[in-house]
Order: structure tokens, then sequence, then C-alpha cells
């Protein structure tokens, strides 16, 4: 549910001329709710950036979810995150 | 066993709104980001039901959900932050809010020059919204313009 709501807020951020990228846990629902821009990484639910206190890992997200901001052109792309929980 | 939104979509029509059916949606709007990430202006936007302290919690409203959203200073203390939401696992979000709220981790990788700055203020919802149409059209478009008003250039979201 969490996933389709951050999907909605970018969808409308985009509309008012915010460029947006969505972290997602299920690619099915990044699909459906059509994120302007995605990264999938399949995290365990209530913990997407990564492990409590394991710093270097949560920046490996977080720069992986900022370089997908530039890299993706095309509107809907998913990114698929190869970063191993 | 996969979480699918099949699964998903059956267990919240089952027990909190017999209407809810995932949004599939045809088209896509899109924002060109127009700088460098390390030029922009970053926000933090979670749906992981984070609030400050001493602000007023989000409510579940039986079951139907919260399309609310909290305020959060992109310079708050981590010891400040409290979260309210029924529908996840706190076990490490309670541990450590980054794993939910990645607010050291944007304060990091913009003293370092990977983000240009960050915007003053960061935001929450409570993501169990079975209802849309009020974060549609109401609290997501607010959201939209107090960003526009500190002339944000990016978003980041965190479902969780």
């Amino acid at each position: 549910m969490c996933q389709q709501t951050a999907g909605l807020v970018a969808r409308v951020l985009e509309e008012h001329g915010i460029a947006t990228v969505t972290l997602s846990a299920m690619r099915d629902v990044a699909e459906a709710v059509l994120a302007p821009r995605a990264v999938f990484l399949p995290f365990p639910f209530g913990s997407p950036m990564g492990r409590p206190k394991d710093t270097a890992k949560q920046t490996a997200v977080l720069r992986a979810v900022l370089a997908a901001l530039e890299e993706i052109q095309v509107p809907g792309t998913i990114i698929e995150a190869r970063i191993p929980y | 066993m996969a979480v699918t939104m099949e699964k998903v979509e059956a267990y919240v029509r089952s027990h909190n709104n017999p209407d809810f059916r995932f949004e599939r949606h045809e088209t896509v709007p899109f924002t060109p980001l127009r700088k460098r990430v390390r030029e922009a202006r970053g926000a933090l936007v979670t749906t992981g039901g984070v609030f400050l302290k001493g602000h007023p919690p989000f409510g579940d409203n039986f079951g139907v959900g919260d399309p609310s959203y909290r305020e959060i200073p992109s310079n708050v203390s981590v010891d400040l932050l409290s979260r309210y939401h029924e529908h996840y696992d706190h076990t490490n979000a309670s541990r450590d809010i980054n794993c939910v709220f990645p607010v050291e981790r944007m304060r990091e990788l913009a003293a370092a020059g990977v983000i240009g700055f960050l915007a003053e203020t960061f935001y929450s919802f409570m993501g169990f919204v079975t209802v849309t149409l009020p974060l549609k059209k109401v609290t997501a478009p607010e959201v939209a313009g107090k960003m526009r008003r500190e002339e944000v250039d990016f978003a980041v979201l965190v479902p969780v």
C-alpha cells in the first residue's frame, strides 16, 4: 500500500514541476501506478533502505536512487538495483 | 512467499475497504531534472508514518487509512522523531529511523557534495491510504506547492 502511496505522491509532484525518484520493493505496484522514475530493490517491508545502523548500505541505496534520477530519461522507467540486503 | 499486488488487494478488500483496488495508470507525468544532482536542491519524502514528537500522530481511521502528511525539518535530530503506522514491522525503524527515512544519509551526501542542497523541509505520509482521492487532490498538491516555494528540484520517495 505504501508502495502505491509513494508512487501517487511522486506523480503529483511531477505534475507540479518537481522531478522524482521512487524506491520500490514491489515491482508490480510500481508498474501499475506508473511511478515517473523508480528503483526496484526488494528489501524487506519496513526496512527499504537496509538494515539498522548499516550506514554503508543505506548510503549505497541512496546513491543508486540518486543515480537513477539523473539516468532515467524515459518516463515510467524502473531500474533494478542489484544491492544485497 | 512473495507478496503480490493481488494478495495485498484481497487482504485490504476483506479487512479495510471493500472497494479498494490498486491503481493502474496508462500515462505518466514527467519533469526532466534540469540540473545535475550535485547542483540541485533535494527533498525527502517517506511513507513510513514518521512525525516530530509533539506533533499530531497519524491516525488509521479504523483501517481506512490517513492521507495527511507531516513536515519534518531536514536538520532534525533523529532523537526527536517518532512513528505511527500500524501496517508494517517497526523493528528496524525503531532501531534506526534511517531505515525508512534516510535523513542522516541525505545530510551526509549533501555535505559530501553529491547533492547540491537540501530543502529545509522534508515530508512524511502514513502510506496506508485506501481512499486515494484526498491524497491526490488535496494533500500531495499541498506538499508540491510547499516544495515549489522552497525551490525544490527533486524529491526522493521512500515507501516502506
